[in-house]
């Protein structure tokens, strides 16, 4: 029987091109691509500039290929610190009760429904000059674990009612052993889950941010390369590969991730409903 | 209760199609049950008794598939047959089916004479008007020693109990001719269990009808059925009166049924049925319940045993014939 | 003689109605103990009378609104952490569905050994040595349930394991919740010995809680008859069920079905025609609205326990004076 080819065969496919791009050629550079004037300006792509060049002079393979990698950096650590708080805060909601759940409900529901874009905007334009990739991650993580939070909450809250949960008390299991051995397995598939949809989500903020020149940063992302190429009136000046390049790699990144995620839901969510 | 056969249960076979392989739920069943009788179909979980309920009303949905057999209902064969042909003619109208936990059938959002407006309106070929409609709801409902009140509550109103009694009038309101019941009481507590009793009993007196009840429970079954029959591991062992069943059973399992379950009043030592029911996905060789069988034989070991007709009882065992 | 656990007017309120703001008592006003002796205490009443919210309360899993529970003469939630390990090793729990007692992900024999070293502190050998005893006490072996996982056993096997998790810390008291009820008829018997063989070889006191009575009988020496949300009579299990004083012991017995009552079962009929929070709202006896002793007393007042001999008592107006 031949194996189906499936969407998320062709996405995982695509996802490794893209890291293998991103993490392992970007260190192949010949030259620094952020510096201007290496290349000559405004080539159409060739054989010799496969995504052809900027208008500062810049080969825009081997800047969007550092662009990428930082991009995906920053989204990783993005989702990796909101995923820890998602994981915190959506146990605790799930395992106190009264005031405290009230509390902690009005927390998470709260930042669920702050629009995350126009503050950060406010936040980025006041902020701007000392920007860090640290700092924006953090920032944007801040607006990231709240939906995650829910769902962790909702399965520790149905987790409680459980025999096995009990029955754990009488072994003479402490919180975090309950947590750890029942909790987790269920809660793991969500976790992992929440992981690529905060990258895609995030990914997704600090392009717009950039393209609205609210990040200056001397290393390269995906959003920045276009803000400049919006700067530098790309299209009207008919250098469409500046603003096509890094756009077709954003799409590729979040639409193979997405894939990705979709398998994992079919995986872990509907495979647990069963 | 009339020697007339309503229905006939011929060699019928069945199971599940299932991603380990094939799961014979039901082997070779053939039973007759008599027109105005209620009949007891007692065995535990796994033996095949609701994949029967299913078969026989003509519910087959993958993965339940019909292997061979058929049934016929007042002579005719009814499966297999058209889905359609059930849904306008048998359905609700000659055959009703009450499944496990029906109790849970009801749409929370609709009150119980919303149920009964949309079966009516359904079956009936007539058209009646709304007060109309609840006069004969209402007047049925009664008859079954039912408040009225239950009409405009919603079904989360309701206890279990009461639901169940809402679910058999529902099924009962077009006056079917036989009434499948698996496991009519089993979630219910003595008292509730009594008064659903009383409620088929009163069916069967007051409009003739044939009811089939299946259940565990052979003590409660034993109060209200006129014939039992056991199934073990989707197979018939034995079929006879109650009184024949109950006095004198004979089929070994028949007898560990009746052992094993403790009656009120005794303390005696009960040695209950060692081991478990087989696994149907791959069921043992000759007589399905010769490893638990306290008078196996090395005959039953490898043969499947006949089935025996001794005066008017039914029984699968090597002990009876040569 | 102490008592290993004693409620001390209980009562636990649930919401209904719109937003659930009004209470109706799903547990009124319950006083119980269960002294430290060899026995099996019944704890019998319908499905939906308040018998397993009783057994969470006494498990430390519900909190009561009003009242209080005392294990080894102290309030139940107010012990120390080592009070509450102390109760942990005392008093185990048999839950009603051996599949909800275990973690689908784990190996059966994690959470055995696990709750040997957790509640007895100690080391693997000697986990290994006391998980393997229990498991020979129900009929069953580690090589039995080694790397199998929950549902890989049948309901009964894996309710045999369920209940020697609970023997692990040498509990004085088992509180099983229906632990039979979701087994096969036939295999229900096998389940109910070993309750009997622990009490005798072993000397555990363990509250049954159940609705069937026939079973009841079979293992059970003292009873206890709930009705929601009250205890309405008590006392040894024979007496009461051969003598039964409140009127809806009497109705829950002869409503029991078996062969030789064919004839007269349905002689005498049962009537039930309220919905059922109506009867749970009731002031005085909750019973009022089916019982055919029924007076205007009963519906205003609620009964007291009337003390009929040393052991039996009934809360009934019959009884009183």
């Amino acid at each position: 029987m031949k194996p189906k080819l499936k969407a998320k065969h062709v996405a995982i496919i695509i996802f490794a091109f893209i890291i293998v791009y991103s993490f392992i050629i970007s260190n192949f550079a010949p030259y620094d691509p952020t510096r201007w004037n290496t290349v000559p300006r405004d080539q159409p792509p060739s054989l010799k500039y496969p995504f052809g060049t900027t208008s500062l002079g810049q080969d825009l393979f081997w800047l969007c290929s550092l662009a990428l990698k930082n991009s995906i950096s920053m989204a990783v650590l993005t989702s990796t610190i909101g995923v820890v708080i998602a994981l915190l805060l959506g146990i605790i909601a799930g395992y106190v009760r009264g005031r405290a759940f009230a509390a902690m409900t009005f927390i998470i529901d709260s930042f669920c429904v702050i629009p995350a874009l126009p503050i950060l905007v406010l936040i980025f334009s006041l902020i701007r000059e000392s920007l860090s990739p640290l700092l924006i991650a953090l920032w944007i993580a801040v607006f990231s674990w709240a939906w995650p939070s829910r769902y962790v909450r909702s399965v520790v809250l149905s987790l409680r009612e459980r025999g096995f949960t009990y029955v754990a008390r009488f072994s003479g299991y402490g919180l975090i052993d309950l947590i750890r051995y029942h909790y987790l397995p269920y809660i793991f598939g969500l976790i992992v889950m929440s992981f690529f949809n905060i990258m895609i989500w995030a990914i997704g903020i600090e392009t717009t941010l950039a393209i609205f020149g609210l990040i200056s940063l001397a290393e390269p992302t995906l959003g920045l390369i276009i803000f400049w190429a919006m700067n530098y009136q790309a299209i009207p000046r008919n250098i469409w590969w500046w603003v096509f390049f890094p756009t077709l790699l954003l799409i590729l990144l979040c639409v193979s991730l997405y894939f990705i995620l979709l398998d994992l839901y079919r995986k872990y969510v509907l495979g647990l409903s069963q | 209760m009339s020697s007339n056969i309503i229905m006939k249960i011929n060699n019928v076979s069945g199971g599940y199609d299932t991603p380990r392989g094939f799961v014979s739920a039901v082997n070779n069943v053939k039973l007759d049950i008599l027109q105005g009788e209620i009949l007891g179909i007692a065995g535990e979980s796994g033996c095949g008794k609701s994949t029967l309920m299913k078969i026989i009303y003509g519910y087959i949905k993958p993965p339940l598939k019909l292997i061979s057999g058929e049934v016929l209902f007042e002579d005719k064969i009814i499966v297999p047959s058209d889905e359609k042909f059930l849904e306008r003619d048998i359905w609700w109208k000659k055959i009703s089916w009450i499944p496990q936990a029906a109790q849970n059938i009801f749409n929370p959002l609709k009150r119980i004479i919303d149920h009964f407006e949309e079966t009516l309106n359904t079956h009936l070929h007539k058209r009646v008007t709304k007060s109309e409609l609840r006069e004969i709801v209402e007047k049925h409902i009664i008859d079954l020693g039912l408040p009225k009140e239950v009409l405009d509550s919603y079904p989360h109103q309701l206890s279990g109990g009461m639901r169940q009694r809402v679910a058999i009038a529902l099924a009962t309101i077009l006056r079917p001719k036989i009434v499948l019941a698996d496991e009519p009481t089993s979630a219910l507590d003595v008292m509730t269990q009594k008064v659903i009793l009383h409620l088929f009993k009163k069916l069967q007196s007051t409009q003739n009808m044939t009811i089939v009840l299946v259940s565990h429970d052979i003590h409660m079954l034993s109060v209200v059925v006129d014939r039992i029959a056991v199934m073990y591991a989707g197979e018939i062992v034995e079929v006879g009166s109650i009184k024949d069943i109950f006095e004198n059973p004979l089929h070994p399992y028949t007898e560990a049924l009746i052992e094993s379950i403790p009656k009120i009043g005794e303390k005696k030592f009960i040695k209950g049925l060692g081991g478990q029911p087989p696994n149907l996905l791959n069921p043992p060789p000759g007589c399905r319940f010769h490893p638990r069988c306290r008078y196996v034989m090395e005959k039953c070991k490898n043969q499947e045993p006949p089935t025996v007709k001794i005066d008017d009882r039914i029984v699968k065992c090597w002990k009876y014939s040569s | 003689m102490n008592n290993l656990i004693e409620l001390v007017n209980v009562s636990k309120f649930y919401g209904f109605g719109l937003l659930g703001i009004s209470k109706f008592p799903a547990v009124d006003d319950v006083s119980l103990s269960i002294p430290n002796k060899p026995s099996i205490y019944v704890l019998a009443g319908e499905s939906g009378c308040g018998k397993t919210t009783l057994a969470k309360i006494m498990l430390r899993i519900v909190k009561p609104d009003k009242g209080k529970i005392l294990f080894k003469n102290k309030d139940l939630w107010k012990l120390s952490k080592d009070e509450l390990k102390e109760f942990y090793r005392t008093i185990q729990p048999v839950l009603q569905d051996p599949y909800d007692t275990f973690n689908p992900y784990e190996k059966l024999e994690v959470p055995l050994l696990k709750t040997a070293k957790k509640l007895l502190g100690v080391n693997d050998e000697e986990a290994r040595s006391i998980v393997e005893k229990v498991l020979e006490m129900v009929g069953l072996s580690l090589d039995m349930i080694m790397g199998k996982r929950r549902d890989e056993l049948s309901g009964g096997q894996l309710q045999r394991v369920s209940i020697a998790r609970s023997l692990i810390p040498r509990p004085k008291l088992l509180i099983t919740d229906e632990p039979v009820s979701m087994l096969d008829a036939s295999l229900r018997v096998n389940i109910l010995n070993i309750f009997r063989k622990l009490r005798d070889e072993e000397g555990l006191a363990i509250l049954y809680i159940t609705h069937d009575l026939a079973t009841a009988y079979y293992i059970g020496d003292y009873i206890y008859i709930m009705f929601r949300g009250s205890i309405i009579e008590g006392g040894p299990i024979e007496k009461v069920i051969s003598e039964p004083l409140h009127p809806y012991t009497s109705a829950l017995i002869s409503a029991l079905p078996s062969y030789e009552k064919r004839e007269i079962f349905f002689k005498e009929k049962v009537e039930m025609k309220v919905v059922e929070l109506k009867e749970f709202l009731l002031k005085g006896c909750k019973y009022y609205y089916r019982c055919p002793y029924a007076q205007q007393k009963c519906f205003e007042e609620k009964p007291p326990m009337v003390k009929v001999s040393s052991e039996r008592f009934v809360s009934c107006w019959k009884y009183v004076d």
